[in-house]
């Protein structure tokens, strides 16, 4: 969203191996239906969309998904979301990938599970929740 | 660095496409990594997470009364660290499966980064998304009444 040149396929996240017939007329070389292409170390950047390092994005989008919807440590996936969200943004620019989308919307999801556990460790540790709930719920560490 | 920049055919033997990076910085991250979790573990070793609130609390425990997929976590790594597999899998049965896949893959970023690997394999693309409902099936499953005694014992009914 940052980058309009960047190819937005909400597709992408589609394994290769999807129909024949149904794909759309995509611009660039490669089909759905063909294998996946291996890994061209020698690719000219900007050159077509290969789909070599998409798996960034999903690793990026499932990291980010985790790290909101799992407790207030979420820093512990939200980081690494960040740091693969933005190699598949990288992956994406340097026309390894299609689906940097899904990488933008792991750096999002991560800046989000990081602010969510932070605050959340702030109002448990700093700002009393700790002396608060202590009391009445007693099986509730980690 | 300066094996890698001295040695061209180290250099041609393994084109990783970092170039720039020599064996040494690629393999910086997963040392890192590997160093931050280990410290980790050492301060859950000795620093009892079973005391209420050492850690804090989990909200999603806290505010819905079920325990999510990490709930137990910190007591399970600790009971790891003592050696009882068994009680870490009461604890949190995920983290006791993952702590060796865990293991495993880091062996293979150590491997992979300094060049050991001839064939480099790619993960299989379904397995974030595996991973990923693996993780929300299990936070389900151990909120299930008929399930809880077994995947969540320590919440009680």
């Amino acid at each position: 969203m940052s980058n309009p040149t960047e190819p937005q396929d909400p597709y992408g996240a589609q394994p290769p191996s999807g129909g024949y017939g149904a794909q759309p007329p995509a611009g660039g070389g490669g089909g759905y239906g063909a294998p996946p292409p291996p890994p061209a170390y020698g690719a000219a950047p900007g050159g077509g969309y290969g789909t070599e390092k998409n798996s960034l994005g999903v690793w990026a989008l499932v990291l980010g998904i985790v790290g909101v919807l799992c407790c207030g440590l979420g820093f512990i996936f939200g980081i690494p979301a960040l740091i693969v969200g933005g190699k598949s943004k990288e992956a994406a620019r340097n026309g390894q990938a299609n689906n940097g989308g899904l990488g933008q919307a792991g750096v999002v999801l991560g800046w989000i599970a990081i602010a969510f556990s932070v605050l959340w460790l702030i109002y448990v540790f700093a700002l009393g929740g700790l002396a608060a709930f202590n009391d009445g719920f007693s099986a509730t560490t980690y | 660095m300066t094996l890698t920049d001295s040695d061209p055919e180290a250099a041609a033997r393994a084109p990783r496409g970092r170039g720039r990076r020599g064996r040494a910085g690629a393999l910086a991250a997963p040392l890192g990594v590997g160093a931050g979790l280990l410290a980790a573990g050492a301060v859950l070793a000795v620093r009892s997470p079973h005391d209420s609130g050492s850690y804090g609390f989990c909200p999603i425990l806290l505010l819905t009364g079920g325990a999510c997929p990490g709930c137990g976590g910190l007591r399970s790594v600790h009971e790891l660290t003592q050696l009882d597999i068994a009680g870490a899998a009461g604890y949190n049965l995920l983290v006791v499966i993952a702590a060796p896949l865990a293991v495993l893959g880091w062996g293979l970023w150590i491997a992979r980064a300094a060049g050991w690997l001839r064939h480099q394999r790619r993960l299989p693309p379904a397995l974030p998304w595996v991973s990923l409902v693996l993780l929300l099936a299990f936070g389900a499953l151990r909120n299930v009444p008929a399930l809880r005694p077994l995947l969540t014992p320590w919440l009680g009914p």
